[in-house]
């Protein structure tokens, strides 16, 4: 990963898959219905205000699909820009930014880790693309990478702090549900107790320590990554949480391009 | 010109990035950039943490007949079996998690003081009414009259399954039209 231009396609490239998985299911699991939970209005604010008076064309339902599906196609062209070389991969950034937008401000419940991820990736492409200093590029780059690390540190933090995760059969427990769990294992991290606390230290201590690969030699750190990204495939099997390995792993690249660039500029 | 809006630009990113630090901390700084995040930009990073959801949320109802004598409680369905496919297609996450986002919110609207001194103006919330939506869309007997909802929580599998009521709402009108 030489340039920063390479470490934002291919992050842009992951996230972007990602994204058409989760456009997709909004799409087949008519989640942006108005008699759906999902669609449930907290907040009207300036930006649902400016959005709905738009809305005169149909419904809400029916415009909210549209939106979906254009970002869905941005996605795709996005994809097909960065592969092909198109030069038009700052305008279907904007344009999925853009439908971000529109679908969030309807959409106030039901979001996610990846989600946040996701809107953090796009926006910084945004001021990737749209502007030609290497400051600004890099800047971006920087960005996503310290969002990524921010974001294991955090939830690592959180957890070495909590009165349950080191002390208790955590990851045993959060089995035990029907939306992130799995009966066999649960069965199992209960019958074997020390497991499931084994499994709890290690993914406290995985969190915590992973921003510091950021330091390491760049094998290091690409085996860390690597470890990360296994961890989130696990997630996705085990949880169903399959739009995180997507967002995070989309910010690997700028990791590993930050790596580098430690270790050619300042160590 | 491009001096200037590349150290706009790179100030902004700084700016975000020590706003998303401070977010990450229970603190009045949070509660105050919480109101001011109208595009969701400040991002919340403790997962699972620091208590674990070990639970899931459960919404049922049940109808009162127009013999006066209530039926079975019913579950709104929200859940299936596990499965593998979840690892690449998962579209009932979303609902799924909106369902909890809301009883969440409801949760935390019980414990403030406004609705411990009149409890029945919890009826007048987003979350509360956003429920009631939902279980007035469930299929209708013609026999019923009123319908009234609840939130459980439970959590492990077969017979080590443990469930907790959490709210129980008033009984509600049943309008003809959702016959």
């Amino acid at each position: 990963m030489q340039s920063s231009s390479e470490a934002m396609s291919v992050c842009l490239l992951i996230a972007s898959v990602g994204l058409c998985i989760s456009s997709l299911e909004l799409l087949f699991s008519s989640a942006l219905s108005s008699n759906k939970l999902t669609t449930t209005i907290f907040h009207k604010n300036i930006i649902y205000r400016t959005v709905s008076i738009l809305m005169i064309i149909g419904n809400n339902s029916l415009v909210l699909r549209v939106v979906v599906i254009l970002r869905l196609l941005s996605c795709l062209l996005l994809a097909g820009s960065l592969l092909l070389n198109w030069n038009l991969s700052g305008l279907f950034v904007v344009l999925i930014v853009t439908s971000n937008v529109v679908i969030s401000t309807y959409k106030q419940v039901g979001n996610d880790g990846a989600d946040q991820m996701n809107n953090i990736i796009f926006i910084s492409a945004v001021f990737f693309f749209l502007f030609p200093s290497q400051a600004v590029k890099i800047s971006a780059i920087l960005f996503i990478a310290g969002q990524s690390l921010l974001s294991y540190f955090t939830a690592g933090l959180a957890k070495l702090l909590s009165p349950i995760w080191l002390k208790t059969n955590a990851v045993g427990s959060i089995l035990g549900s029907l939306s992130y769990g799995q009966p066999f294992l649960y069965r199992t991290l209960q019958k074997w107790q020390w497991l499931g606390r084994l499994l709890s230290i290690f993914i406290v201590a995985f969190e915590v320590l992973l921003p510091f690969c950021i330091l390491l030699p760049t094998n290091y750190c690409i085996a860390a990554l690597i470890l990360a990204a296994f961890f989130h495939i696990n997630c996705g099997i085990v949880m169903g949480l399959n739009d995180f390995i997507w967002a995070f792993v989309a910010t690997y690249p700028t990791i590993l391009w930050t790596n580098k660039y430690l270790y050619t500029h300042v160590f | 010109m491009e001096q200037v809006s590349t150290v706009l630009v790179v100030a902004f990113f700084i700016i975000w990035f020590l706003l998303s630090i401070i977010f990450q901390f229970n603190s009045p700084a949070k509660g105050i950039l919480a109101k001011f995040d109208y595009l969701g930009l400040l991002p919340s990073w403790s997962f699972f943490a620091p208590i674990p959801g070990t639970s899931d949320y459960r919404l049922v109802f049940r109808d009162k007949k127009n013999n006066h004598n209530w039926s079975e409680w019913n579950e709104v369905s929200f859940y299936s079996e596990f499965s593998f496919i979840r690892t690449i297609w998962n579209p009932k996450k979303v609902e799924l998690k909106a369902l909890s986002d809301i009883i969440q919110i409801l949760l935390k609207e019980l414990n403030n003081n406004l609705y411990k001194k009149n409890p029945r103006l919890i009826m007048l919330t987003t979350p509360y009414m956003a429920l009631l939506t939902k279980v007035n869309n469930e299929p209708c007997p013609d026999d019923s009259i009123e319908r009234q909802f609840a939130v459980l929580s439970s959590s492990g599998f077969g017979q080590d399954r443990k469930v907790v009521p959490l709210f129980v709402s008033s009984s509600h009108l049943i309008n003809e039209y959702a016959k």
